[in-house]
């Protein structure tokens, strides 16, 4: 038996898509989506010699600083995803994932990209140079996701949230994946029902500052181009999250 | 996908006796259980800027001072790096080549374990043209093939390479096996990920295993775990 786990610089694990992560209409949602991204992430990082314990005695976590999710076909309830991981670039105190859904078939479903960033609680950390000691998949710098959109119009649609206990992580605030939720939810109410379901799409969100528990937010969406704009903020107008919601 | 001998040609002749020199041997086995900060020296001084080892210890005083941990591996890097240094320009190149496929081979032997680790092979793939250029080299455990291609520096890394990496993951995905296919640099990954930055060539999945990730090669994780 050989352990070759240090050059795993790609790794896939099943996922089946239970019965509550699946939206009234039976397909996957985007919050289980990118669960996944972030399970696999995780498994990845272990694999390589990086728990969780790694991270907790140094004082260090990884947070998503934006991601790029495209949707290319449907994902039903019950069906079973191989979803991969690889680190695809990376930068002084970011570092860039690229996950692949394919369906038992050997259809891609989905592709989503996500730009983690470091920090040591407070403020962005280095990455530490015990990463430099793994090999990695040949791209390397690159330019982090970011979404531009216009300030929101008189006529957006406006939704208003409180997370809930369940949409809270391990961090204490909103889990990355609920925002896609939460965009979904709020493009359909002004309008976009058949965008949150066309295939492919493609969703971007730049995450800002994280909605904690009991924060009064504003979720806001309107047509802007092709598609559609997306604004999280709170009570008071601080932005949260910036995103877009697009054919592919 | 089967693998077979690359066809010997007269560059090839005049490289395996270099390739059978005992000093690349000496050096790369030397270099496989060396630390990072050792192979960072070794590097220095096969690029040939000082032949004076008093120069090297001034550099690397926690690779070469009194209380530096495994110093007698040091000064035997050192002094083999120096033997190569020492070489004409064309000839310490070849030597510097070899020493990076010599030591590439011990560390992913060790971790390969009793599969085949062999050298210069080429790849073949049902109806495909095999390509020229053998690889440096081929892990051919059924299941678990991997195909590496070494460089002594990030300037090594260029279209011809990239591309051939990854046709060749390509056709085995066409017969639905799997090949590892990647580059050992033997080089700062800093200084690879600019050059790879510069090629428009295909990239995506060349796994790419630099001066400080070497130990990998062996199957050693970057951190307890």
């Amino acid at each position: 038996m050989t352990d070759d786990a240090a050059l795993r610089v790609r790794v896939e694990r099943p996922y089946r898509v239970r019965f509550d992560e699946a939206t009234p209409d039976g397909l996957l949602r985007g919050s289980a989506l990118l669960g996944y991204a972030q399970d696999v992430a995780w498994h990845h990082s272990e694999v390589l010699g990086f728990p969780r314990a790694w991270y907790r005695e140094r004082g260090l976590a990884w947070l998503v600083r934006a991601i790029e999710a495209t949707v290319h076909a449907p994902v039903r309830d019950n069906e079973v995803l191989l979803v991969s991981t690889r680190v695809t670039g990376w930068r002084r105190v970011m570092a860039r994932r690229t996950s692949e859904a394919v369906g038992a078939d050997g259809t891609l479903r989905a592709t989503v990209l996500i730009d983690w960033a470091m920090t040591d609680g407070a403020a962005p950390a280095r990455i530490p140079d015990d990463f430099a000691r793994i090999p990695f998949d040949a791209p390397g710098p690159f330019t982090p996701i970011r979404v531009v959109i216009p300030p929101t119009p008189p006529g957006a649609g406006i939704l208003r949230l409180t997370p809930r206990l369940r949409e809270l992580d391990p961090m204490g605030h909103a889990n990355n994946g609920v925002y896609l939720d939460w965009l979904d939810e709020v493009v359909a109410a002004a309008g976009g029902a058949e965008a949150v379901v066309a295939f492919p799409r493609r969703y971007r969100l730049e995450y800002l500052r994280p909605a904690g528990p009991g924060m009064g937010l504003v979720s806001a969406a309107w047509p802007d181009g092709v598609g559609w704009a997306h604004r999280l903020a709170t009570d008071d107008g601080t932005e949260l999250l910036r995103g877009r919601l697009d054919p592919a | 996908m089967r693998f077979q001998d690359g066809a010997p040609d007269a560059r090839h002749v005049v490289y395996a006796g270099i390739q059978a020199d005992p000093l690349v041997d000496r050096v790369a086995r030397l270099l496989a259980d060396a630390s990072y900060p050792q192979r960072l020296l070794a590097r220095a001084v096969m690029n040939g800027e000082s032949a004076e080892p008093p120069t090297w210890q001034a550099m690397f005083p926690t690779v070469l001072g009194s209380d530096a941990p495994d110093r007698d591996r040091a000064e035997a890097i050192l002094a083999g790096a120096l033997e190569v240094a020492a070489k004409g320009e064309e000839a310490r190149s070849q030597f510097r080549g070899a020493i990076v496929e010599a030591l590439a081979e011990i560390l992913v032997a060790r971790r390969a374990g009793i599969a085949p680790v062999r050298r210069e092979r080429r790849i073949l793939f049902d109806g495909v043209r095999s390509e020229i250029h053998p690889y440096d080299l081929t892990v051919e455990a059924p299941g678990r093939e991997e195909a590496w291609d070494c460089k002594w520096g990030a300037r090594g890394i260029n279209a011809d390479v990239l591309n051939q990496l990854d046709d060749a993951r390509r056709h085995a995905a066409a017969e639905e096996r799997r090949l590892r296919a990647g580059l050992i640099v033997f080089d700062l990954r800093t200084s690879c990920a600019v050059r790879l930055a510069e090629q428009t060539a295909p990239k995506v999945g060349t796994i790419v295993v630099t001066i400080e990730s070497l130990d990998a090669l062996a199957g050693v994780k970057a951190a307890p775990g």
